[in-house]
């Protein structure tokens, strides 16, 4: 691939999937999203080369996104500043968000579940189908939908607070 | 609250944060990437280097040099092997346990990264016996030989030589063996949470 095409390439992901990699971001890091962000741009970048076209390239760059949102708390320093379970302080994450479209209650609900759970919530929410959330995960269909029906009966139940 | 009702309005949400977040953000990617790069192969160059210089330098002075007593000659030999056995020692390392593999499923990942995690904790845990070790003892062997040979020197400073010498050696190991193990253990949290991934998925509500 020239860098030409590449990089148009990488635009247009970008273009499709900001919304995504933005989610994901904000989900997985706190005050340094915009650095994780920048992170996993260059992941994308980088893997473009190694990308085989197996897959959609929307549901690759997907993984290379989550994948590298977990290694990011590898360093102590950036685990100090990871979203964890329990936290309350959104606002930081947030961004200033009034609350009014349930965003905000959603990303509290986000903080009280595992990394496993919270990156099928993002999937989900991103109206992402059964066979891509499989393919992105390595978690058979099957297993995915009762941990999605988990999920949804958890946030039925969850108050602001729980953890 | 239910997950369906919400989509909508979080996908707009980020949406709108990605437009001007991303767009900036992938400007300074292609620039960093070469940077990036250029660190790694700089890295490796210095390593080689320092190994080649370390090697000529000793290489000559045992060759060219004033004669020398045997141990000493032991050492200048210890101190040859351990630089070469590093840079090997770290390129086998770094060549076994290149980048992790971003692109594949999740679950996979996270039991990859977790290997490579181990074997890195093993080597950091380890670096006495593979790195400091090996150097610091050619460097007391040296330094045992070079102090041997000179038989003027009073017996008070000829041991307080000896002794500040080793010292001196013995130090820098605790230094390197802390500071590494520091590292270790600063892994050990984020694999336990790997391995945690893992076994969540592999459940009662797993696979």
């Amino acid at each position: 691939m020239s860098d030409l095409n590449k990089k148009s390439e990488f635009e247009e992901l970008l273009g499709r999937n900001r919304g995504r990699l933005s989610a994901i971001s904000r989900s997985y890091a706190r005050s340094d999203a915009d650095d994780l962000l920048q992170e996993i741009l260059l992941q994308i970048w980088r893997g473009m080369d190694r990308f085989e076209r197996r897959s959609s390239i929307d549901t690759w760059c997907y993984r290379v996104a989550l994948n590298t949102a977990i290694s990011w708390q590898k360093t102590a320093g950036r685990r100090k500043l990871r979203v964890r379970p329990g936290d309350s302080d959104v606002d930081q994450i947030a961004g200033g968000d009034d609350g009014r479209d349930g965003t905000e209650l959603l990303r509290q609900f986000l903080q009280t579940l595992s990394d496993t759970d919270r990156a099928l919530t993002l999937m989900y929410l991103d109206d992402m189908s059964g066979n891509e959330m499989a393919e992105v995960t390595g978690i058979s269909a099957g297993a995915l939908r009762v941990r999605i029906h988990r999920i949804k009966c958890r946030l039925a139940e969850w108050k602001v607070g729980d953890t | 609250m239910n997950l369906d009702d919400l989509k909508a309005g979080w996908q707009q949400r980020h949406n709108d944060l990605g437009k001007d977040r991303v767009g900036d953000l992938a400007a300074d990617v292609v620039a960093r990437t070469a940077s990036l790069e250029a660190k790694i192969w700089r890295r490796d160059v210095v390593e080689a280097v320092a190994a080649v210089i370390v090697l000529c330098a000793f290489g000559a002075f045992l060759w060219f040099g004033p004669p020398m007593p045997v141990v000493m000659k032991i050492g200048v030999v210890i101190i040859m092997l351990s630089a070469i056995e590093i840079v090997v020692v770290m390129h086998w390392a770094r060549r076994r346990d290149a980048e992790p593999n971003q692109d594949a499923p999740f679950v996979e990942f996270c039991a990859t990264e977790k290997v490579r995690l181990d074997r890195q904790i093993h080597l950091l845990r380890n670096i006495t016996w593979w790195y400091s070790g090996p150097l610091l003892l050619g460097c007391c062997v040296m330094m045992f030989g070079v102090l041997s040979s000179v038989r003027e020197l009073p017996a008070l400073i000829f041991y307080g030589f000896h002794a500040a010498f080793y010292a001196c050696f013995l130090a820098v190991g605790i230094i390197l063996y802390r500071h590494n193990a520091r590292a270790a253990d600063g892994l050990v949290a984020f694999r336990d949470e790997l391995v945690e991934i893992v076994r969540s998925v592999e459940g009662p509500y797993g696979n």
